[in-house]
């Protein structure tokens, strides 16, 4: 059982300074994520599939005397997820925060989905935040203390948006893969939680009609979409002791939208 | 995102318990802090001072507005709403009466809705404003412990707050409720005298973290929401219970 934090110093109990933090994807949520980490002190480890991605991150966040390692990961594949966490543990002896944001989407009418972009979103989304969280829990299992956070979807929640079946199928799937960690790894010291999101300014909805961007902003209550910035507080929330007593959940980040709708 | 040098933050319940831990963090934050509370003494009037101590009698529309009006008018504006104030009973569903009904709503649900009904126009002229209001778990599962008109009272909050969210979404001003389990303040011994002071036994064994929460867990909570950190964060209710109600 994680020991009870009883401080009141408002900023030690939000702080992520010195801790070892693994965030899976660079894509435009999980690079936005990093670079917090990295400039609130936290020792960083960024993964992802394409090298490319990584080499850029690197020398985008060198240039402004940041430091974090980057690492390749194949989420679906339990052999390299296995090495890219045993090769952090070999280095740094634990692993506190696993934030895992590596996830595809693919827009299609759910008749005509075809099966190979279903099951390779299902393996990515689903499969690869089983895999992730299986290997940081075990860690921090041996530990007595740890943070997972994952990235949902309001998609998991609602048919928040239409032609996404298996999108909106694996986030569903993310919010309980979740709510059992947590509720597992509860008596271990991990706090497990996701966040939802709705619409968010990243590539993966880049690129759509005008129609697109009226329909979201006409919808959310702020009037428009959700910045990867404005991800960065609730992760390191969810990622501190401010949160110690919070898990299983899922926090909407959503601009106010889910609160016209009947979900509860 | 933690930065609150500059702003008002004024918190009602807040002579003990979570809220007064929370005004203490808000005040290391930076932030001018008026604490609200029905056990404070009425003689004081407000100063504008770095932190102060208030009395409000939140079933008294026209003791609210007149509070929140001075501290507007005070301080210029006001930044932060926490609603804490509440009163919380065990009693079988048959046996509550017609008063205790009325109190419980009163306190609980009416006079949240008072305070948010006072800040909101002033935070609607600055364009900027966050409401923060105490729920409770048992507002989302009817009571385990608590009597039916707490539970009933804190399900209105929760509701009351999105209304609140949707309404203020269009002048940047947030609202969200916070759902807290079992905490381990004085307020307990409602159950403790009621049930027998073996009562939390079983709310901690139904707790996949296995004991009650601390007040400064939840009062993290509260400045999390109030702060930039929660910026597109609203018509939410966060719960704080430890895991319970996940299995």
């Amino acid at each position: 059982m994680k020991e009870i934090t009883r401080s009141h110093i408002i900023e030690d109990l939000f702080s992520v300074r010195g801790k070892k933090v693994l965030i899976t994807g660079s894509g435009g949520i999980g690079s936005v994520i990093a670079m917090a980490f990295a400039e609130n002190g936290a020792v960083v480890y960024l993964a992802d599939l394409l090298e490319e991605k990584l080499f850029e991150m690197r020398k985008t966040l060198l240039a402004q005397d940041i430091e974090i390692t980057t690492l390749k990961m194949d989420v679906c594949d339990k052999t390299s997820v296995e090495k890219c966490f045993r090769h952090i543990v070999d280095k740094e002896k634990r692993l506190d925060i696993l934030v895992h944001t590596a996830g595809i989407g693919k827009s299609n009418s759910a008749t005509d989905f075809p099966e190979e972009d279903i099951r390779r979103i299902i393996d990515v989304n689903l499969i690869g935040t089983i895999l992730t969280n299986q290997h940081a829990a075990r860690i921090m299992e041996k530990q007595g203390f740890g943070k997972i956070v994952n990235l949902g979807s309001i998609g998991g929640v609602m048919a928040h948006t239409f032609r996404s079946l298996p999108y909106a199928a694996s986030k569903a799937g993310v919010h309980q893969v979740t709510r059992t960690f947590a509720a597992e790894m509860a008596k271990h010291g991990i706090n497990v939680n996701c966040i939802a999101p709705t619409w968010v300014n990243t590539p993966l909805i880049a690129g759509k009609d005008e129609d697109y961007y009226r329909n979201i902003n006409h919808s959310v209550p702020f009037g428009r979409m959700c910045e990867p910035d404005e991800l960065v507080g609730t992760v390191l929330f969810l990622s501190s002791d401010a949160s110690n007593f919070l898990t299983g959940q899922m926090i909407l980040v959503d601009g106010g939208w889910s609160a016209t709708k009947a979900v509860s | 995102m933690l930065n609150f040098e500059g702003k008002t933050v004024v918190l009602t319940g807040a002579a003990g318990g979570i809220c007064a831990l929370a005004a203490g963090m808000f005040s290391d934050l930076g932030a001018r802090v008026v604490k609200l509370d029905y056990r404070f003494s009425k003689d004081k009037k407000y100063t504008g001072g770095t932190i102060e101590e208030l009395f409000i009698d939140v079933t008294d529309r026209e003791n609210v507005f007149d509070v929140l009006g001075q501290v507007a008018t005070i301080t210029g504006g006001i930044d932060v709403v926490v609603n804490g104030a509440g009163i919380l009973r065990s009693k079988p569903f048959v046996d509550i009466t017609e008063e205790e009904w009325d109190a419980m709503i009163n306190v609980n649900l009416r006079g949240a809705f008072f305070v948010c009904q006072a800040a909101l126009p002033v935070m609607m002229e600055q364009k900027r404003g966050a409401f923060v209001n105490i729920a409770s778990i048992s507002g989302q599962v009817g009571g385990v412990m608590a009597a039916a008109d707490y539970s009933a009272s804190k399900a209105g909050i929760i509701c009351l707050t999105k209304s609140l969210a949707k309404t203020g979404a269009q002048w940047g001003i947030r609202a969200n409720s916070i759902a807290p389990g079992a905490i381990d303040t004085p307020m307990l011994d409602v159950y403790r005298k009621y049930w027998g002071s073996n009562a939390l036994d079983k709310e901690i064994s139904n707790c996949p973290m296995k004991r009650l929460g601390r007040p400064e867990e939840v009062a993290s909570v509260i400045v999390f929401l109030a702060s930039e950190m929660a910026s597109f964060i609203t018509g939410t209710c966060i719960d704080v219970n430890g895991g319970t109600r996940l299995n």
